[in-house]
């Protein structure tokens, strides 16, 4: 194995019973980088980092962590890794450095060491002042900080995050991932999960965009926007039921996908330009009235709509 | 090493609860206080004799037969056999007696008619005492007419009997003249007053005696000793539950992704239990011998049969909790299986001051590992030897290793 791979999955399967979760996904991280999955609800983030991990064992296929097999080495493997879990996992009933000190031992730390750490991680964290308080007390953000606290204890060569900024506030999601940087300019590897486009175009050196179980395209974000070439993707807004209005953009000519959620209709487009009037006509034959309109840049959503024929949120 | 941080966590989760330090503590002393007050305590010895105040007794004995019935009812209140204080002053005018009553200086005035003697000594004659007593006094009163009708009773008792035996004598050709017969009846109602001291009419107990005091003790005690077992294995079952609780809160799968070893959290968790139920039943042992005065038995043997309890209480938590798929099902189980098993084994307790206890009973509680662990606290409480108590722990080993090899190989299987 290269020294400079953090991660190395190789043909990873997950079946459970006749659900195929996750389906041959393979990809390497480089020691340094952020490598984020990014895919719906569903597509296979978590089991794939739950398999690195060691909390599912993969059915088929095996993931090194710093040169240790997940399946021969698994304690070595952890060792190397600091989970961060998609919903906060503490002991509500301990301090914060009563959980801190716990899960520190978890990892082996003790004594000296261990105290020295846990006021490390405080610090880090922003909660030095909060210590001896229950986490029960603590706000949302602040048991998300905690969550992330915990994962750094052992001081792990990789970080795993699982969807971290899922159901919090913005200006909490924006420590998140400001803490995501931080800790990978101190030269931690990442591997972040969302279904976020932003925050995987924010933060990733890599990003392996995962629908059903799959990686179906794997890259640098320019190199995956480079994919849709000079695709624009459209939004439109219509003021009743999609059905009719679809068929018709549908056979537009320069549209090359499209897809509808309630009364928005996502649309991959060649030229914004020349198609958007085609539509307006067609909207005013079948009596719909578009209420509104936005074109972007191709990105990542534009991407894996080109690929799946579905939005990304989907 | 991970083994214990895990246990030690456990523990000081569990005595930061206060619900759960409510059901380990509270709850077995407040239902083994509550049987002693629905008993109204133990009782035994004169410490819990009720005390009556003294009665004064304004006396009139006005009585003018020579066989002197009347004096006969005055010594009897005047009596020492009298269990309680009476206070009887002599007076010769009913009026001032009643005044006296009147005036409250005295409870009760007893008038004791100048026919009486006569009229007890006549067939089918109805002496009338006077009982002048202040209205708003009951005990007092009460006592002193249950004295007086207790003696009447017996005088007219002495007179039915001799006026039976006259006529049986009569009918077998024995004759007596008036003046005989009512000589043979004065001196029959003396003897026989004599002989009924006022003791035996009136007894004071306390709420219990002591015989019935110390079966009361005894159920009592049966009844802690049932509470302690019952919360012991709700302590074991409820410590093992926390493995669910941290499987929904997702801090189990975070140990997972820890380097520390699947069986070390299951082991830690057990620990925990053994360590809780093992402080509980210290305590409740403790409380209920410097409360309630209960005696448990020899110090070994009691530890042996802490030990036990503990082991046992904590591997049917293991087994129980390892039956659940979800915590949804926890309280079916830590309602319903731990209640059924508690009731099975505590049949015992149920039937405890029962007459005749069926041996069904007491083999129908060896089902459940809580009556081995209940018959073996009962044999120490009995003082029975190291052997018996030994056969008991024994059993609820093998128990105890049956249902946690059980209890292990599902949370094993379940969470590879």
């Amino acid at each position: 194995m290269d020294n400079d791979i953090s991660i190395e999955v190789l043909d990873l399967h997950k079946d459970f019973g006749v659900v195929y979760a996750v389906k041959g996904v393979s990809f390497q991280i480089q020691k340094g980088e952020i490598y984020s999955l990014l895919g719906p609800n569903g597509a296979g983030k978590s089991t794939t980092i739950s398999m690195l991990s060691g909390l599912l064992r993969p059915t088929k296929g095996d993931a090194r962590v710093m040169g240790h097999s997940v399946l021969e080495e698994p304690a070595k493997a952890k060792e190397a890794i600091g989970v961060v879990p998609q919903e906060v996992a503490l002991y509500e009933d301990l301090t914060g450095r009563e959980n801190l000190s716990f899960w520190g031992k978890m990892y082996g730390i003790r004594g000296a060491p261990l105290k020295k750490r846990v006021d490390e991680i405080l610090d880090i964290i922003g909660l030095a002042d909060r210590q001896k308080h229950k986490v029960e007390t603590y706000s949302g953000g602040m048991k998300r900080r905690m969550n992330i606290g915990v994962a750094l204890l052992h001081k792990p060569e990789v970080i795993i995050m699982d969807e971290p900024t899922v159901g919090i506030d913005p200006q909490s999601r924006r420590n998140i991932l400001d803490s995501v940087k931080a800790l990978n300019q101190e030269g931690m590897t990442v591997l972040y999960t969302t279904h976020y486009m932003e925050e995987a175009q924010e933060l990733s050196d890599h990003i392996a965009i995962m629908d059903m179980g799959e990686i179906i395209v794997e890259g640098t974000h320019e190199e995956l926007v480079q994919i849709v070439g000079e695709l624009d993707r459209m939004e439109l807004t219509i003021n009743q039921e999609s059905d009719r209005v679809m068929n018709a953009w549908r056979a537009t000519e320069g549209v090359q996908k499209i897809n509808a959620e309630d009364s928005m209709i996502t649309l991959l487009v060649d030229d914004s330009n020349v198609v958007l009037p085609l539509l307006f006509e067609s909207a005013n034959q079948l009596e719909t009235r578009i209420t509104s309109v936005e074109i972007y840049e191709p990105n990542l959503e534009t991407v894996f709509l080109h690929l799946t024929g579905r939005a990304l949120r989907d | 090493m991970k083994t214990i941080d895990i246990a030690l966590k456990d523990l000081l989760q569990a005595f930061r609860n206060r619900t759960a330090l409510v059901f380990m503590f509270v709850v077995p002393i407040l239902v083994t206080a509550m049987f002693v007050f629905l008993f109204g305590g133990f009782g035994g010895g004169d410490e819990g004799a009720a005390e009556i105040p003294t009665i004064k007794v304004q006396m009139v004995n006005l009585d003018e037969g020579p066989e002197g019935f009347g004096n006969i009812l005055v010594e009897g209140l005047e009596s020492d056999a009298i269990p309680i204080p009476i206070e009887i002053t002599k007076v010769v005018n009913p009026d001032k007696a009643r005044q006296t009553v009147d005036n409250q200086d005295a409870a009760v005035a007893v008038i004791i008619p100048a026919n009486f003697s006569a009229v007890m000594l006549q067939p089918g004659g109805n002496a009338e005492v006077e009982i002048y007593h202040d209205p708003t006094l009951t005990l007092g009163p009460s006592i002193i007419v249950s004295i007086v009708n207790g003696f009447i009773d017996g005088f007219s008792g002495s007179k039915i009997t001799v006026g039976v035996t006259i006529e049986q004598l009569m009918a077998s050709g024995q004759f007596f003249d008036q003046q005989e017969i009512e000589t043979i009846l004065a001196e029959y109602i003396a003897a026989t007053t004599a002989l009924q001291d006022a003791g035996g009419i009136l007894e004071v107990r306390s709420p219990a005696g002591t015989e019935e005091s110390d079966m009361i003790s005894g159920i009592i005690q049966m009844v802690m000793a049932g509470m302690l077992i019952f919360y012991a294995y709700f302590t074991g079952a409820n410590m093992i539950q926390s493995v669910m609780k941290e499987d929904d809160e997702g801090t189990l799968q975070r140990l997972f992704t820890t380097p520390t070893p699947r069986r070390s959290i299951l082991y830690g968790k057990f620990i925990a239990a053994c360590a809780t139920v093992f402080i509980q039943a210290l305590v409740l042992f403790i409380f209920g011998s410097l409360v309630f005065d209960f005696r448990w038995g020899e110090p070994l043997h009691l530890f042996l049969v802490v030990l036990g309890i503990t082991i046992s209480a904590s591997t049917f938590g293991v087994f129980l909790i390892s039956l659940l798929k979800s915590s949804k099902q926890a309280g079916i189980a830590m309602g319903g299986g731990l209640t059924l098993a508690g009731m099975i084994g505590m049949m015992r307790i149920f039937t405890v001051g029962a007459p005749t206890t069926s041996q069904a009973v007491k083999t129908m509680s060896f089902f459940v590992p809580h009556g081995w662990a209940l018959n073996a606290l009962i044999t120490s409480m009995e003082g029975g030897s190291s052997g018996q108590i030994l056969f008991d722990i024994g059993i609820l080993m093998i128990w105890s290793l049956v249902l946690f090899l059980i209890g292990n190989h599902r949370f094993a299987r379940r969470f590879v």
